[in-house]
């Protein structure tokens, strides 16, 4: 029986996975990735265990307790695409002891099983400062993984029936995001509280001592003890490790049972009150419905409000972390403004792709390419050119450093508006992939595809080409002061003229090739 | 009403969404009301309503915000948008769903809000594919009620569908495709030919007979 659920589990993902050409690329670049991991993770222990055998141990349960946390924040995430879900199982006669016994087996057996399983090999290499703790580790291997499993699977199935929330789905997709987009950050700050933990190292082996009494590193937390020579800590916490095992697989059991006659339903969201304001505000013309549209998007699609977040946030980001860094000097920062158009770019290059099929209502309502692609400006507009001032004028303020105000603002604001009409250009020839509505933004096709990259390529080279009189005059103001103000003047002007051409060309575009734009942004399903 | 039917994969879908401008056709014509569909697009889109497929939706929107979407995109004057969007949220029996987001929407829902944003310029052409297609018997007949008044006040219908006694019911004209091609067209009664359509449905398209021995053991005695 469990074997069938390794089977149908490992054939679900090989269907999903060689549906496409693209498809099998991302699978070869995955198994190539998760592949790099193990290797990088076998060598750093075997490495650290040759250059510093004295830290291996807390390395080890360091790293040990964190690939639980990890799989169950994986398994919540993915939990909507339960290739296992119980629901899919009632109608047939299978008891919930069957059904656990399957999760557990499909978990071990499965991608993320064989990648642990290749860490826990490399952490036995790493136990062999001391034999009793290597042979110890090596046996209770298994135990590790089922642990792991239980703990994911068990967290994931308590939490599926609120995740079936719409909203609560969105919200967390979005923190989600945000954290791992940040994760350099926290990098950075863990990496500080380690060097602050490290001269109290005492304290920190204190508190691992007591992690290794929990169930997310108790299997590690004996080989620690038996490496103190301390049998009767190192019994605890072997019984601490099987009795986990028991509760939680008793604890799977019980939820699958239920799940089996109660099944989870998606459950949607409320009413949503007033909203009117922005109808108020745009004309109420196709221009103006698809800029309201778009907007609204912008705020309940966790796609967009992704996107939305990023723009501004994106060089925000970039300037903090280079200004605490010492990266470039503190004049400069205004300037790091011109990651805003980068993002814009992509934004406004991929919107059509993110109205997956929902874009044949423009099509079948005789919506004219024009003014489809000036509402969509407009709305990405209405976010971006005022960010575009503020990306360059707040951090002036901050530092006191006016000099440079004039000249930054005539490179991020013309740069922002030409994107913008470049980007409805180019977005009808190479309208990219974009996950499907519903989906999560990390879903197939965050990435965007070969066109996306394309679209920035030709983008980038279009914009700086266009900016040349502009990013001329800024360059003549470093002697002459006022010429700054004329590069200003001259890089508004020239940044509406794009945007205005972009929008009429790219209209033209999408008139004629509304159809073939559909279909390329429908295909890959 | 004309009814298109054919089984599964005949390409009703994609005849539909060559007439309605979704997929360019590699050669051929598409007149609606005398408007070429791939020569005049804007005009002969504005004389047609189309019932969008599910995914087709701008699902997050309210019911109310996608049918005033709708009315806008078609540059009808706002005060009409709005009064009509009334309108067909009270016939359609969703005035309580107004403000719920379409995502959220069951599929006999959605199916009606799709409807309604077909129906708001008041078109001349109506094209359906599968209108009835998970709507309950209270909606299906609210539907049915509202296609019929269309017919009666000089507006054409086109459905898909592959229910024959609901087509018999409601069309006066029928073709039958398959594989690509139409089969048959004409009035109901010519289509039909004194069987019922069921029948001449079969005929066309042909029927797969069970073998003698063919699931015998689902038989127990």
């Amino acid at each position: 029986m469990a074997a069938l659920f390794v089977k149908l589990q490992w054939r679900q993902t090989f269907n999903i996975a060689t549906k496409s050409v693209w498809a099998i690329v991302g699978l070869v670049f995955g198994i190539l990735g998760a592949f790099g991991l193990m290797i990088a993770s076998f060598f750093g222990v075997v490495a650290l265990r040759v250059a510093l055998p004295e830290i291996v141990p807390t390395a080890i349960l360091l790293i040990g307790a964190l690939i639980p946390v990890f799989w169950t924040v994986s398994s919540v995430m993915l939990s909507g695409q339960d290739q296992l879900a119980a629901e899919k199982f009632s109608l047939l006669p299978v008891t919930g002891r069957q059904l656990a016994a399957g999760h557990v087996a499909a978990g071990v057996f499965g991608i993320g099983g064989v990648t642990a399983l290749v860490w826990l090999v490399a952490a036995t290499i790493g136990w062999s400062v001391a034999w009793p703790a290597a042979v110890a580790f090596a046996v209770l291997i298994p135990l590790t993984l089922v642990n792991t499993v239980l703990i994911a699977r068990v967290v994931a199935i308590a939490l599926a029936r609120a995740f079936a929330s719409r909203a609560l789905r969105d919200v967390t997709s979005i923190v989600l995001m945000l954290l791992l987009v940040t994760v350099g950050v926290w990098a950075q700050l863990a990496i500080g509280a380690a060097a602050a933990v490290g001269e109290s190292y005492d304290q920190f082996g204190a508190a691992l001592n007591v992690v290794a009494y929990t169930p997310l590193a108790a299997t590690y937390g004996v080989s620690l003890a038996l490496l103190d020579g301390s049998m009767v800590v190192a019994g605890i916490r072997l019984l601490i490790a099987i009795a986990t095992a028991v509760v939680l697989f008793w604890l799977l059991e019980r939820m699958l049972s239920a799940r089996l006659t109660n099944p989870v339903q998606m459950r949607g969201g409320g009413t949503i009150k007033g909203g009117g304001l922005l109808e108020r505000l745009f004309p109420a013309t196709p221009v103006g419905a698809i800029a309201v549209r778009s907007l609204r998007y912008r705020r309940r699609d966790p796609r967009h409000v992704m996107n939305t977040i990023l723009m501004p946030f994106l060089p925000v980001f970039i300037m903090v972390v280079y200004s605490i860094n010492d990266v470039v000097g503190l004049e400069t920062l205004p300037y790091l403004g011109l990651f805003l158009p980068l993002m814009v770019l992509t934004v406004v290059g991929m919107d059509l792709a993110y109205d997956h099929a929902n874009l044949a209502m423009h099509i079948l309502a005789g919506v004219t390419g024009r003014d489809d692609r000036a509402g969509r400006a407009l709305a990405i507009g209405c976010w971006a050119v005022p960010f575009a001032v503020l990306l360059v004028v707040v951090p002036t303020i901050f530092t006191g450093i006016w000099d440079h105000l004039v000249p930054a603002l005539a490179l991020v604001l013309p740069a922002t508006l030409m994107v913008l009409g470049i980007a409805s250009f180019l977005g009808v020839h190479l309208p990219g992939r974009a996950p499907k509505p519903g989906t999560s933004p990390f879903g197939k096709g965050s990435s965007g595809g070969v066109q996306a990259f394309l679209l920035m390529g030709l983008g980038l080279v279009a914009a700086v080409v266009l900016m040349l009189p502009t990013i001329a005059l800024v360059i003549a103001g470093i002697w002459t002061p006022w010429f700054d103000w004329l590069a200003l003047l001259v890089g508004v002007a020239s940044g509406i003229v794009v945007l205005v051409l972009g929008i009429r060309m790219g209209g033209k575009a999408l008139d004629k090739h509304f159809p073939r734009v559909l279909a390329a942004i429908t295909s890959e399903s | 009403m004309f009814g298109l039917l054919g089984p599964n994969g005949a390409g009703k879908t994609t005849t539909l969404s060559m007439a309605t401008g979704l997929l360019r056709p590699d050669s051929g014509t598409a007149f609606v009301l005398g408007r070429d569909v791939w020569q005049d697009p804007v005009a002969a889109k504005a004389a047609m309503g189309v019932l969008p497929e599910a995914s087709q939706l701008f699902d997050r929107l309210t019911g109310r915000e996608l049918l005033r979407y709708s009315g806008l995109l078609r540059q009808m004057p706002p005060a009409d948008v709005a009064q009509r969007t009334d309108e067909l949220l009270d016939a359609l029996g969703m005035t309580d769903a107004a403000n719920k987001l379409v995502v959220d929407y069951s599929s006999g829902m959605t199916k009606k809000i799709g409807l309604a944003t077909a129906l708001i310029h008041a078109p001349g052409l109506l094209v359906l594919d599968e209108p009835f297609e998970s709507v309950d018997p209270v909606s299906g007949e609210t539907i049915r009620s509202i296609l019929k008044s269309y017919v009666a006040g000089g507006g054409t219908v086109v459905l898909s569908s592959h229910v024959m006694e609901l087509v018999e019911n409601l069309c006066d004209h029928v073709a039958i495709m398959a594989e690509g091609r139409v089969l048959s067209a004409g009035t109901l009664d010519e289509v039909r030919g004194g069987a019922g359509l069921q029948q001449k449905f079969l005929d066309l398209v042909g029927v797969h007979q069970l073998g003698e021995g063919s699931l015998a053991w689902l038989r127990s005695s």
